[in-house]
């Protein structure tokens, strides 16, 4: 995975199943990994961005023995499994092939519980804007630019290599930028 | 163009950590156990070959009659079966292929119900079991590679492998010798004449 650094402990102890190292390790990611999976379409509105994640806490979990590096090495290992999560989820939503109904036809039923997702903020435009970008660019911007990741971890996490991660950041770079000057739109959501 | 990276950087939500969540990771990662270390990858990538290779092996030499499988047919009698007992064209094959040549009357003794009478030098299915015979006859070391390619029956070629027993026609070779003593006949009669 990668080199043996001074972070070592806090994985060591989470591989001998310590919670205070699991708590430490998910107050340093969880709320990254969860912003990065808000970018990612699942397709599957019964399946959240939250469902992905904990899923891929899970499988984490149950694996950490094969898992050796240090702290920085796990983030880019958990946010490899969480794209394989998020990939399939992908996949088995477009294998089905079914669409969410409208949810205005849910009124009538009860009172909407308020989603925090849903709620339009200042940066709604950078979401929406990182999200059109083809997959690759999209993953690259998202992490690197949207949530300050070092390269090599998020080449790690895509599975790509860094000079690969490089090109598609630069490539989607270059189109956010087209899109914030205004020379081009963001497309219409499906 | 102004717009430098920092200004794509979204926002991280703030996270609670669940102790329910925190302890059941910290129980899977206490029951986790390595599973690279056990069994890497590429040992199960040369056991599988070699498994596979192994079966490679063996339904070849069984597709080509050198090796007898107790539970299966063998390939070269399943054409015989249906149309006349495997006794009687066994019984029947030994003595014909035994009077085409001795090489193939050793394979016909040790397999004689597998041999199609029609082919005698094809005898070759039938010759293949009679490998361990082929010590006894030292002198024909030649003969146990035509049986090889004689191994498909159904092939028309064939009948161009048996030939090649019958280039001991070798006694055309002496023919050349024979025609430089019959020059030095000729010079020695000459003098006679």
């Amino acid at each position: 995975m990668g080199e043996k650094g001074a972070d070592d402990h806090l994985v060591d102890a989470a591989r001998a199943g310590e919670p205070d190292a699991w708590r430490e390790l998910y107050e340093a990611h969880a709320g990254r990994l969860l912003a990065w999976l808000r970018l990612r379409p699942t397709g599957d509105s019964a399946t959240t961005a939250e469902d992905v994640a904990a899923e891929a806490w899970l499988i984490a979990a149950g694996k950490i023995a094969d898992f050796h590096g240090t702290s920085s090495d796990f983030a880019g290992w958990l946010f490899g499994i969480a794209r394989n999560l998020s990939v399939r989820a992908k996949e088995k939503s477009d294998r089905r092939q079914t669409h969410p109904g409208d949810a205005m036809h849910l009124e009538h039923h009860g009172d909407a519980v308020p989603d925090p997702t849903l709620v339009i903020d200042d940066q709604s435009w950078l979401r929406d804007a990182i999200a059109s970008l083809p997959p690759r660019e999209r993953d690259a911007v998202g992490l690197v630019d949207g949530l300050g990741m070092d390269t090599l971890t998020a080449a790690e996490a895509l599975g790509i290599s860094a000079v690969a991660l490089r090109v598609a950041r630069h490539r989607g770079l270059r189109r956010l930028r087209r899109l914030s000057d205004g020379r081009e739109t963001l497309p219409a959501p499906a | 163009m102004s717009h430098s990276p920092r200004e794509f950087r979204l926002d991280v939500p703030h996270v609670d950590v669940p102790d329910d969540l925190v302890h059941r990771l910290a129980d899977l990662a206490r029951s986790s156990t390595p599973t690279r270390a056990a069994r890497p990858a590429w040992f199960l990538t040369v056991v599988a070959a070699a498994v596979g290779a192994a079966l490679l092996a063996t339904g070849g030499a069984w597709a080509s009659g050198a090796l007898t499988v107790p539970g299966l047919p063998s390939p070269h009698h399943a054409p015989a079966s249906p149309s006349a007992p495997v006794g009687t064209t066994g019984q029947e094959t030994g003595p014909t292929s035994g009077a085409t040549s001795g090489g193939v009357a050793t394979a016909a003794s040790s397999s004689a119900p597998g041999s199609d009478p029609s082919r005698s030098g094809s005898g070759t299915g039938s010759g293949r079991p009679a490998r361990p015979t082929h010590p006894v006859h030292p002198t024909h070391p030649a003969h146990p590679s035509h049986p090889s390619h004689a191994s498909h029956p159904s092939h028309p070629s064939h009948p161009t492998h048996p030939a090649r027993p019958s280039h001991p026609a070798h006694p055309t070779h002496p023919a050349h010798p024979t025609a430089h003593q019959g020059k030095g006949a000729h010079a020695s009669k000459a003098p006679h004449g």
